[in-house]
This record gives C-alpha cells, structure tokens and sequence, in this order.
C-alpha cells in the first residue's frame, strides 16, 4: 500500500493554513467564475495562470484544482437557477435541474448537484490514487511511437468524435497546429515562421493563446451580442437546501451510476465530460419511464443526480491521465498542463518519480478541495446565485483588464498583447460561426509531442513507417480511436433517426 | 457550446432563415483557414534549415499542416454552402443584413452582430495596446475598462470610469507592488 502512505504525506503536506486558504481560494474563484453565464472553469484558469510566477508549485496547483472542480460545479448552479449552463458539460444537468427550480425545488437540484459532484469526484480521486501509479508504470514503456499514437488518439476525439460536426472540430484542430509550430524547431534549431522577429522566436505562448482564445473572444462575443434578446430569468432558490430521506434514496443509484459513467471517460481521451453526462442523463430517462410514476419533464432528480455524478468523475480521472500519461483530455486540462510546464514540470510517466512530493500533495488536494466544496455548496448554493445579477458590462469590462493583465505580466512584452488581439478577434469568429475551441487548445499543448515523437519514432528506424504500429500498446491506441469513430458515427445516426420521429 | 443555439430539423413547411454558422458570413473561417495554410506554404519553403535534418525535418509537419489546412477549408466551405432543404437559400434576399450592417441589432433577429458593439469592443483593446507604454498600466487599464463596458451598453460614464480605475489599481497594488510582476509606470511615474 504504497499509494496510502504516499498519499497521506501529501496530506500531511497540504494541512497548512496557506495550503489551505489556496484551496479555499480557488474553490471560492472556481465557483463564482463557474457560475457567471458564459464562463467556465476553464477560462478561470486562464486568467489565473500568471500567477503561477509568483506563487509556489504545490500551492498554485493545488488551488487550481479547487478551481477546477469549483468551475464545474458554479457551471451547473447557473445551468440549473437560470437555464444557462455555464459549459457544455452541465447541460445534461440542466434540463432537469432547472424544471426542479421552476417547481419550487431548486435548493434541492443545486444539494442534489452538490452532493453528486461530491460522490463522483471523490470515487474518481481514490481510483486515481490507486491506478495513476500504475499507468505511470506503463507510460514509463512509452516510446516516441507510443506517444505519437496517443496524440493523434487525442486529436481524432477532440475533433471528430466528441465535436457536433467533424469538419468544424478539424478545422479548430488545424488552428491550433498552425499556432503551435511558430518558433525555433527544437530538434534541429530551425527558426519556423518567425519572419525574422525575434519575439517570435520563442513560439506564441500558451497563456496567449489561451486567455485571447477563452477570455478576449468571450467578452468580443458579448460585445456582439449586446443590445441582442433579453436575459433570462433567474430563480432565486428557496426552501431547504437538504434532501429528504426519500430524495435521498431515489438520488443514491443515479449518482452511483452517474459515476460509472464518467469514470472511465477521464482516462480514455474522449475529451471532456459531454459525452458520460449525456450517457448519464439517457440512462436516468430511460430507467424513469418504467417507473410507475415517471417524473422527467417535470424535474426528476435523478436527471440531476446522475449528469453531476458523471460530469466530476470524469474530471477526477481525467486529472489521472494527465499526471500520469501527460495527456489533457479536455480543455481545462490542457491548461493545468500549461501550468505544470511554467514550473518546469512535465506531466507524465516520469512525474511520480521526480516530483513525487507534489503529485502526492496534488492528490490530497483533490479530496480536499471535494470536501471544502460540499461545505461551502451545500449551505451556500443559493449565495451564489446573488452573483447572477452583477451587471455583465462591468463583468467583461473587468475579465478585459485581467487578461490583458495576464498577457503582458506573462512576458512584459507588447507584442503578447498584439498577438492577444489578433487571436481574440479570432476567437469571436469561431463563437459566431459554431467552431470549437478545446481542439485549438489541444492541439497547441499537444502538436509539438506529436511532431517530435513522429520524428524521433522515424529517425531511430530509419524512416520505417512500420515502426508506427509494432507495439502492443500502439495497436490498442489506434484500436481505440476506430472504435471511437464507428462509435460516434453509429450515435449520430441514431440521434437523426430520433430527430426524425 | 453550440447545443443551446441548435434549431431541431423537421419541419420543411416554412424555409426559416440559415443558422449563422451556415450562413454566408461563416465563409470566415475556411477563408483563414487558407490563409494559414499559404502562410505555411510561404513560411516553409523560405524556411533556413539548420543542418541536416534526414528525411523527417522541420519542413514535413507544416507541408502536412498545410494540406490539411486547404483540405479542411474546402470540406468546411462545402459544408456551409450546401443546400439544406429546411434553410433558405445561402445569397438569398436577406442575406446582407445578417452580416453586420446597423439594422442587424434588431432584436428579432437571434444571430444578429452589434457591430457597433464589436468595432469599440477591438477598438478599446488597440487603443488600451498603443497607449499602454506612453500612458501606463493604470491608465491604459482604465481606458480599456471603460471601451468594453460601453461597447456592452454602460452608459453611467462616471461609474464605469471609477470602477475601471479603481480595479486597475487593486492589480496594480496587489500584483506589482506585493508580488513583484512589473508594470509599465507611464509618465505618471509609481502613480
């Protein structure tokens, strides 16, 4: 029981007060960020990475993990209060959740929703604890072939399996390999696509990208949308925000199952927790027409149960893969890699034995940062929603200042900022034309892996492409990504044929 | 992101008018798309490769980008140009007011662009850019606070003047005077 030992040094880390306030901090930002409509916990991180050069390692990391998981859960208290799901990993919550709220019962969805980040998160955290060491072990017999499959893997769901339109997905993809060649070519020293200008040198920095793709291109987009239709009406919860025992026990099995759900697509690179909360929310709605007296459509809270569930286990293991594989699997995990790479440390196989201290603290945080949540949630959900009514004018106004903040803090320089600009204007094309964004950030963290594992994998076998597919774990790799497709095919079929009917 | 704005197929009595992302303003993306791809065209073919780099160097990643890049642009362009019985027609009557003209923040219209809103919106940022060195953080950060909450429809100038100033100083104290991250000064020296 290695695992336990380890992961009670990481406790032992992490119980201090300043370890703690940062995890209180970043549940605090998560939330609040989480619940404002259009922002997600991954443009938290966003705008919050500059200060990963001022604070230390374990703090920063672990305070972005309250953030994460304080995202997704300030994602579905606006979803569920408002009908705007702040991300779309909290749709599936919404429709029921905010049928609940209609009904009078919103404290209960937001407790239902609370408790079931609670559940799906901490089984997803002990089953990393347990697993991740052991896929360090198999990552660590990783070669460039290896890692190569695993990028393209990534790419391919990120694009086309779990995107609504492949090509739409694919194009966001090519965006972001484009963005991520500029700069000096690290195996040979070539300056790429610096047309002579020094700054470029050095490739466009990931918090650019980044805080003008999530940040600048939203507050763009709201700039388009001003003076458009009118906000939606918020439901200021009521009532008790504690299940009876009868919620309770119709709640329990939608969230275990919710959690089955998700787990497994935090560590297969499917991207993101769309997917299982969908899977999630289907199941609950199936199940719930054979009741005696079914309850969808008018709140059922299962539908809540079972989406939460899903939605924090998925992000609990998907947390796995990237300490272990080095592999983001969705966007606010492409940006806690950012993070790991500004303190020069690189997720993945070798992470366990280099930087055991802070993976172990990391870890601990995680349940810490579950529990600090549910304390603050389950009493204050309704606090919460307060933040609804600050006007958006001054809400964007101030996310416009921060990110430029964090841009030029980032490197001092004024062509950051310029560059900034450009992708921001970009970003507001891609909201309006319905093209995503996660697979620009995957893309960008994971393109430069992918090309030089591509040409380490050919120089060591003298340009045999074979070499590609030799290995067992590159077969299952490549195995994966064609279920992957047939699967996404087949679910798009079925959901026209429903359309249909 | 894009679940909420769907429109469900089915209905083919009326033709309502196309969804913005098949419209013809859309064109946007596989036009960059190009763009990118003759960027890295020009780019590789005037690259200077250090060394020998074998038969997978620097150049084969952006060639393969850059096919991909023109094939993906065709494939979206098709896609946004195809007939869709349900929509009208992409060139069609009503075309030009979808794509940004004055009229379009009619409120009727659920894909309408504030154009007006966008235009101070980028113009706030560039201006916040070339001023910051001459002006310094403070200000250029009060500036661009007051841009984007006009361009959002704030019309309490003082207010939003106030609270620009006042948030750029919190950073400006909190980040550069505690933590050390350093900020243009402007002419208004440690102000």
């Amino acid at each position: 029981m290695d695992q336990l030992s380890n992961l009670f040094d990481g406790f032992a880390a992490i119980l201090t007060p300043s370890a703690l306030l940062f995890v209180v901090i970043g549940a605090l930002l998560g939330t609040a960020v989480g619940v404002l409509p259009g922002l997600g916990s991954a443009m938290a991180v966003a705008l919050l990475l500059p200060l990963t050069f001022v604070l230390e390692p374990t703090n920063a990391l672990i305070m972005f993990t309250g953030i994460y998981f304080g995202g997704l859960f300030g994602d579905s208290i606006s979803g569920i209060l408002m009908n705007t799901p702040g991300n779309s990993t909290a749709i599936a919550s919404t429709f029921e959740g905010h049928r609940m709220a209609l009904d009078g019962r919103a404290a209960q969805a937001l407790a239902t929703a609370a408790i079931g980040a609670f559940l799906g998160g901490v089984v997803a955290s002990v089953l990393v604890v347990f697993f991740a060491p052991a896929l360090a072990d198999l990552a660590t017999r990783f070669g460039p072939a290896e890692f190569f499959a695993l990028a393209v893997l990534a790419f391919i769901a990120i694009s086309a399996v779990v995107a609504d339109s492949a090509v739409r997905g694919l194009a966001a993809l090519a965006i972001g390999l484009v963005l991520a060649m500029v700069g000096i070519d690290q195996p040979t020293g070539t300056a790429r696509f610096s047309f002579g200008y020094p700054a470029l040198l050095d490739g466009i920095p990931i918090v650019v990208i980044t805080v003008a793709l999530l940040a600048l291109g939203e507050v763009f987009h709201q700039a388009a949308r001003a003076g458009g239709p009118g906000d939606q009406d918020t439901v200021l919860p009521s009532g008790r925000p504690w299940l009876s025992r009868a919620e309770f026990r119709s709640a329990l099995p939608a969230w275990l199952r919710g959690t089955a759900y998700g787990v497994p697509f935090g560590v297969i690179p499917a991207g993101g927790a769309e997917v299982p909360t969908f899977l999630a929310y289907g199941t609950e709605r199936r199940l719930d027409r054979r009741r005696p007296k079914p309850m969808f459509g008018r709140g059922a809270i299962q539908g809540v149960a079972g989406p939460e569930a899903a939605g924090n286990a998925t992000a609990g293991t998907a947390m796995g893969a990237l300490l272990a594989l080095g592999l983001p699997t969705s966007a606010t995990a492409a940006l806690l890699l950012a993070a790991f790479q500004q303190y020069g440390l690189q997720p993945g196989p070798l992470l366990f034995e280099r930087s055991g201290d802070i993976v172990w603290a990391l870890l601990a945080g995680f349940f810490l940062a579950m529990l600090v949540l549910l304390v603050l949630n389950l009493p204050f959900a309704p606090l919460w929603a307060q933040l609804l009514r600050v006007p958006k004018s001054y809400l964007y106004a101030g996310i416009a200042v921060f990110a430029s903040f964090g841009v030029y803090a980032a490197g001092a320089s004024i062509i950051d900022l310029v560059i900034m600009l450009a992708i921001g204007v970009l970003g507001l094309a891609m909201r309006l034309y319905d093209i995503p964004i996660a697979p620009v950030l995957i893309a960008v963290i994971l393109g430069p892996l992918a090309e030089y594992s591509l040409r380490d994998a050919m120089a060591n076998s003298q340009n045999d492409p074979a070499v590609l597919v030799s290995s067992p774990i590159t077969i299952v790799l490549y195995l994966l990504l064609v279920l992957g497709l047939i699967w996404s095919a087949w679910r798009r079929l079925t959901e026209r044929r429903r359309a249909d009917v | 992101m894009s679940e909420a704005g769907q429109p469900a197929a089915g209905s083919t009595t009326r033709r309502r008018p196309r969804p913005a992302h098949l419209s013809a303003g859309a064109l946007v993306i596989p036009a960059f798309l190009v763009v990118l791809g003759v960027f890295l065209v020009v780019g590789t073919s005037t690259m200077d490769v250090v060394g020998d780099a074998g038969l997978f160097g620097p150049t084969v990643m952006p060639w393969a980008v850059a096919v991909i890049c023109f094939v993906i642009a065709a494939l979206l362009a098709v896609d946004i140009l195809r007939p869709r019985p349900e929509y009208e027609p992409v060139f069609g009557a009503r075309t030009p007011a979808a794509t940004g003209s004055p009229d379009a923040a009619d409120a009727a219209e659920p894909d309408a662009v504030n154009a007006t809103a966008v235009a101070v919106a980028v113009g706030g940022v560039i201006v916040f850019i070339a001023v910051l060195p001459w002006l310094g953080w403070i200000l250029s950060a009060t500036l661009l606070f007051t841009a984007i909450a006009m361009a959002l429809g704030n019309r309490s100038y003082v207010t939003i003047l106030l609270a620009g100033l006042g948030l750029a100083s919190v950073i400006q104290i909190v980040f550069s005077g505690l933590l050390g991250i350093s900020l243009p000064a402007g002419f208004v020296g440690g102000f």
